[in-house]
């Protein structure tokens, strides 16, 4: 039965045009992922700092400690996708000991699309957020940090007087 | 071996082959209802995603402003040296005004002694967003601000301490001075300024709403305050919440 010409199966043919349809939709495809990688890394880098931003201050009164939010490698938001910095950014998230020292709870590095930044006018920012053991910004005072992607999009992480974290989306960069 | 040997090796007769119409149509027809389905499920899952994230993001909010303005009002009066002059400076519907000797030298000039809680111009338009100060923002939504009167200025401004608030009510709750054995003290909304020494609880109720309006949406309801006024029916696509608190002023009265 085995030389018989009848038996099912795919030619040569047929397979090789399969892989070539896939192929082709594959080369469509692909570009528009990498176009919404960086739109995916956005959202994901602004909620989870919005995130650690709460869990900071959640372990500051769990603690009775003061927690610092450091951020690494941020500057002036960037005006153009030429000018969007190079260099990675990070921030760390670190509980005050008693003792002197700190337990640095966690430590973020974004991805080389998404940066963090000075929001500029009308906002104050800091590379240091301390929150206090009753769950208060120290100095009390209202503090930014703005999150971009190489794309243009934006959004402003705010931490109030009150030490309430809220995340604004901002009307695009570029 | 058998079945396979008829199965595979004999050419299959032309009228068996392919699917007939019925089939074909009956298959689409079952495969819309099911694709249906799921488009509703998914729908309706987002709508109840946004839905809750807006509550979430309102309770949060909420919380977090009455968290603050309780502890510090608890605070008012606070007078370790006894000078007698310290509590609660002016109270209406909407705004309130306290003191206390946080540092205890026997004044209240330090910076956080005297505290002033009010709708401010928060929309920059030079004119207050509580002009007739009834606690209801006028535009129907403002921040609630916070001043610190003794700071010199340019820093003796309102800050703002929470946005997309609708209203806020201090309602004074005085000491009871009846004999009839049970606790029913007087409520007042503007207390005369031989009242305000009388004050022992404070009553907050805060309406805050949602940040963006949803069109699916239309809010018809009606928020009763502490003081039994009533807010709304505001009939817009937002989403509010109210929250009351009785803050007893622990530092007054002793």
């Amino acid at each position: 039965m085995y030389g018989s010409k009848n038996r099912f199966g795919f030619t040569t043919v047929e397979l090789m045009v399969v892989i070539g349809i896939m192929s082709i939709m594959g080369a469509i495809a692909i570009p528009t992922y990498y176009s919404w990688l960086p739109n995916i890394h956005f959202r994901d880098a602004s909620q989870n700092l919005q995130l650690d931003m709460n869990y900071a201050k959640m372990t500051a009164v769990k603690r009775n400690a003061k927690v610092h939010i450091r951020f690494v490698d941020t500057g002036t938001c960037p005006a153009s996708s030429a000018a969007f910095p190079g260099a990675t950014s990070s921030y760390s998230v670190a509980a005050e000991n008693d003792d002197g020292t700190e337990d640095t709870l966690r430590n973020v590095t974004l991805p080389n699309d998404v940066t963090l930044c000075d929001c500029g006018a009308g906002t104050t920012y800091s590379n240091d957020i301390s929150i206090l053991a009753n769950g208060l910004p120290d100095p009390p005072s209202e503090r930014s940090t703005c999150v971009v992607n190489n794309q243009g999009r934006i959004s402003e992480l705010k931490i109030n007087l009150t030490g309430n974290v809220t995340l604004d989306s901002r009307p695009s960069l570029f | 071996m058998f079945m396979n040997t008829t199965l595979f090796s004999k050419p299959i007769p032309l009228n068996s082959k392919g699917f007939t119409i019925i089939e074909l149509m009956v298959a689409l027809l079952i495969s819309s209802i099911i694709m249906g389905a799921i488009a509703t499920a998914y729908k309706s899952q987002q709508k109840s995603q946004t839905v809750l994230s807006q509550r979430i993001e309102m309770q949060q909010r909420l919380r977090s402003l009455m968290n603050f303005l309780s502890s510090e009002i608890r605070l008012a009066g606070l007078d370790p040296t006894e000078e007698k002059e310290f509590g609660i400076e002016a109270i209406s519907a909407g705004s309130l005004q306290f003191t206390m000797d946080l540092d205890g030298d026997g004044d209240s000039d330090g910076n956080n002694e005297d505290i002033v809680y009010d709708f401010d111009d928060s929309d920059g338009d030079l004119i207050n967003d509580d002009l007739d100060n009834d606690g209801e923002a006028d535009a129907g939504f403002a921040s609630f601000s916070r001043k610190r009167n003794n700071l010199a200025p340019p820093d003796d401004i309102f800050e703002p301490l929470a946005e997309d608030i609708v209203a806020v009510e201090f309602l004074s709750i005085l000491e009871d001075t009846s004999d009839n054995d049970e606790y029913d003290p007087d409520t007042i909304l503007t207390p005369t300024a031989a009242e305000l020494d009388d004050i022992r609880a404070i009553a907050i109720s805060i309406l805050i709403r949602a940040k963006n309006p949803d069109s699916t949406y239309t809010n018809t309801k009606t928020y009763s305050t502490a003081s039994g006024a009533i807010w709304g029916p505001y009939n817009d696509n937002y989403r509010r919440q109210l929250l009351i608190t009785n803050v007893k002023l622990r530092n007054i009265g002793l």
